[in-house]
């Protein structure tokens, strides 16, 4: 035996008849899966996740097993799709409950629906919102990604340092505009976010998400930020992926992936702790919440932090 | 300073990966910082503030990804640029959510040369051919897969002896190779002391009570519970044996199984004469005679076996432990004048043997489903009868369903069964650790602990519940909590296999002559 060779390979045999089952999807996707729709395209393609164009333009993606339910996302049993050698461009056909790639096929027919559910936040105190602000804020930068709205990592290039100060610096314009309730300046502040940062999704999209779900819920006084939002999604779409824009319009909508509607639905059963408590009773869902992406778990909850800051005090100057 | 800069279309990669690959950037010769991100307004717009905007990033669509290089005076961009790419092509790396699967075992091997193991779980149907190709491609083999037909095993063992490779299993669910535990296996110090093992529970045993002892594991080559069958001729133990005997960080070798067949036991021990080390051979239930004319160090049982490891291999002194008798007298004492069995519920096959074996030392009666005599042989459906011990990891019981060690429910049931029955003095049950196993085995099982508790104390009887956790400091869950959890539940817990054994043997002696 060879000690100096540690190397082990964990080795997979795969069938190569690839005919997938849909374990879960999206109940409005599923509603246009299941009728006729024609041919769409390979937007994207990543280690877990395709996203597919829609004949009529939308975007969905085809996630693996573990990446978790999500508006326009059908969940499909496999690890991921690395093996199958899936390009952008390529064609896709959607007949009712099938979806047909180069070489693999989808059967949507087993798919549970799965559905967005949300809190109400309207009876929760401006105390309160500020227990769970102060909550998330401590668990995001405890178990966080830095090198976007969480600031720059230790050590970091200059360049990550000016993208970091430009996340800051637009976050700081949009809370003042939004406790300000001056549209102009939510506009800026918004502009100054979306499409900015590294990574697939940039950081100011998935900052500016976590604000929108919030502007969502029934009582929520974030109502202006949302109006301005999707205004400017609607104008300037081209100012980010279209695989943002679909988020952040999801958001607004009060539709976002299962791991944030989890984070936001333990908040309200943290009413009456203290901080610390708070804290330990939202840490697991903050931890799956912040397992997406790279920073994208991350600078969204932040934009959660920031959002239910604005509640709090938006419901202050209103008592 | 100069920019040099890639922007890919509509290639889209992991945001994890992606990072990766902007950390490796950031280390190229010559690369002062590296930049990855979409080609929005925004992106450009920082590119631009930092003068690094080139007219073909300035091109770039919101969907496409930019990877931008500042580099030093000097440097070759053309060769930083074939770097970034070749970064772009390179797979994921291998290990948590970035594994890489390949369709083949072909395809593995050639793209990770530096790999020498392949472990194998298939459908028994396939897993010799697919065992086949691993060692055909210089693999070695660890093959967890079961109901690979014996002619099989043996064409596979003698093609790995004739390459020099490894060929352990099928049927093998226990190894640490170069400090790598594989399937079920206990995180365990690197050590001198090497096993080679035809038993899964029992290697692991042995190699936490070498652990306990403050000694290491060097290698633990599992072989599959058929190797020293007289079909299969122990191949696996016999190359395993050599193995050890080449490889200078192993001082001392341990062998570990149920009792050969008689032509393989001479094989396997004429090996002991040339092995050059000290080999402690634990043959459950076997005899001395052989292992001592052999040259080879007995032991009685898995503590022992761990004890003269211990103590040929290394400068440690070891002891085994003593059983307490006082407290055996104490809990006889609680015991009703019907209470006269022990039934033993275990997830491991060598545990299940060494407790039994210990009450066989005193008496014949003695039943289970994995009984050498046919006898007192009891089916999985079979009620307990006497001192009934079941190892609910054999065939019988895990047909069509996980191991005990990952679903407990049958056993739990049973633990409720047992505790029904008015002649039963102690329930024995072991609680393994490790990677595999399940991630709280004492957590599981503690409401059928209460339960079953709770059905004796109904019907006016003490109930004697013992437990052994199997695992070390380093596993997790952690070993402490698991035994402070069963000790809070009022469950007597044991501190290794042998103790286990031991102690309910002295509780059925003292109730059988009370």
């Amino acid at each position: 035996m060879d000690s100096e060779r540690t190397g082990v390979a964990v080795t997979a045999v795969r069938s190569t008849h690839a005919v997938f089952r849909a374990l879960s999807c999206d109940a409005v996707l599923l509603a246009h899966l299941r009728a006729p729709l024609g041919r769409g395209r390979v937007e994207s393609t990543y280690h877990r996740v395709l996203n597919l164009l829609l004949p009529d333009g939308r975007l969905m993606a085809l996630a693996g097993r573990d990446a978790g339910d999500a508006p326009w996302t059908l969940v499909v049993d496999t690890p991921h799709w690395s093996a199958y050698d899936i390009e952008a461009g390529q064609p896709v056909e959607f007949t009712p409950g099938r979806i047909a790639l180069p070489g693999i096929e989808i059967d949507v027919d087993p798919a549970e629906e799965w559905h967005t559910i949300l809190p109400a936040l309207g009876d929760l105190t401006p105390q309160h919102l500020g227990v769970a602000a102060r909550s998330l804020y401590a668990l995001t930068r405890a178990h966080g990604e830095f090198g976007g709205m969480l600031g720059a990592s230790r050590n970091a290039w200059p360049m990550e340092s000016v993208v970091c100060a430009a996340l800051d610096e637009g976050r700081a314009a949009l809370t003042r505009a939004v406790l300000a309730r001056d549209p102009a300046g939510i506009r800026d502040g918004v502009l100054a976010l979306l499409g900015l940062g590294p990574g697939l999704t940039p950081a100011g999209d998935d900052f500016l998400t976590g604000i929108a779900v919030l502007s969502a819920l029934d009582g929520t006084r974030l109502g202006p930020f949302a109006t301005v939002l999707g205004d400017v999604l609607d104008e300037r779409s081209g100012r980010t992926t279209l695989l943002s824009a679909t988020t952040l319009r999801e958001a607004l909508a009060g539709r976002v992936r299962a791991s944030l509607a989890d984070v936001l639905c333990a908040i309200p059963a943290t009413r009456r702790q203290d901080t610390a408590q708070a804290a330990d009773a939202l840490k697991n869902p903050v931890r799956r919440a912040l397992a997406h992406g790279h920073t994208s778990g991350t600078d969204t909850l932040s934009g959660l932090v920031t959002g239910l800051h604005l509640e709090k005090e938006l419901r202050g100057q209103q008592l | 300073m100069s920019t040099t800069a890639v922007v890919k279309k509509n290639t889209y990669f992991d945001s994890v990966s992606l990072m990766a690959i902007s950390t490796k950037a950031n280390g190229l010769d010559g690369v002062a910082q590296a930049f990855v991100a979409m080609g929005t307004e925004m992106n450009k717009g920082v590119l631009g503030n930092l003068g690094l905007l080139t007219p073909e990033l300035e091109a770039a669509g919101t969907g496409d990804l930019m990877i931008v290089a500042e580099t030093t005076d000097g440097t070759d961009t053309d060769a930083v640029l074939a770097a970034i790419e070749e970064l772009l092509v390179r797979k994921a790396p291998a290990g948590g959510e970035s594994a890489v699967t390949y369709r083949t075992i072909a395809a593995a091997a050639q793209d990770r040369p530096d790999a020498n193991l392949a472990v194998i779980a298939v459908n028994g149907t396939f897993a010799g051919r697919e065992a086949r190709k691993a060692l055909e491609n210089g693999l070695n083999v660890m093959l967890f897969s079961d109901n690979v037909p014996v002619g099989e095993e043996v064409a596979l063992k003698q093609l790995a002896h004739d390459k020099g490779l490894l060929m352990m299993g099928p049927d093998c669910g226990t190894a640490i190779i170069n400090n790598v535990g594989l399937c079920f296996a206990n995180a365990v110090r690197p050590g001198s002391v090497g096993i080679v093992a035809a038993s899964g529970t029992g290697s692991q045993e042995v190699s936490v009570r070498v652990h306990a002892l403050g000694a290491g594991i060097s290698q633990l080559i599992g072989t599959g519970g058929r190797d020293l069958s007289e079909e299969v001729g122990g191949i696996m133990m016999i190359d395993g044996i050599r193995a050890l005997a080449a490889d200078p960080a192993t001082s001392v070798i341990v062998l570990i199984s149920k009792p050969p067949a008689a032509a393989v036991e001479k094989k396997v021990l004429a090996e002991i004469a040339t092995a050059g080390k000290p080999v402690v051979v634990w043959f459950v239930g076997g005899s001395e005679e052989a292992v001592v004319a052999a040259g080879g160090h007995f032991a009685t049982g898995s503590e022992d076996a761990a004890v003269q490891a211990v103590r040929l291999g290394t400068e440690l002194e070891a002891v085994a432990g003593e059983l307490d008798t006082a407290r055996i007298d104490a809990v006889v004492a609680k015991l009703g004048a019907e209470q006269r069995y022990v039934r033993g519920l275990f997830c491991g096959g060598t545990l299940t043997d060494e407790a039994m074996y210990a009450l066989l030392e005193d008496t014949s009666d003695v039943w289970s489903n994995i009984q050498k005599n046919p006898d007192r042989k009891l089916s999985a459906d079979s009620p307990s009868t006497g001192h009934t011990f079941l190892d609910f990891g054999d065939d019988e019981f895990t047909n069509g369903r996980p191991h005990p060690m990952i679903d407990p429910s049958l056993r739990l049931a049973r633990l409720v069964e047992e505790a029904r029955d008015p002649e039963v003095a102690v329930i024995v049950m072991d609680f393994i650790l490790g990677f595999g196993a399940h991630e709280d085995p004492v957590g599981v099982t503690l409401p059928a602990i209460a339960e079953a508790r709770q059905i004796a104390a109904d019907a006016g009887r003490h109930l004697e519940i013992v437990g052994y956790v199997l695992g070390t400091d380093r596993d997790a869950p952690v070993l402490a909590d698991q035994i402070a959890a069963l000790e809070a539940a009022g469950v007597t817990v044991t501190a290794s296999s042998t103790e286990t054994g031991q102690y309910a043997r002295a509780i059925a002696r003292k109730v059988t002559n009370a």
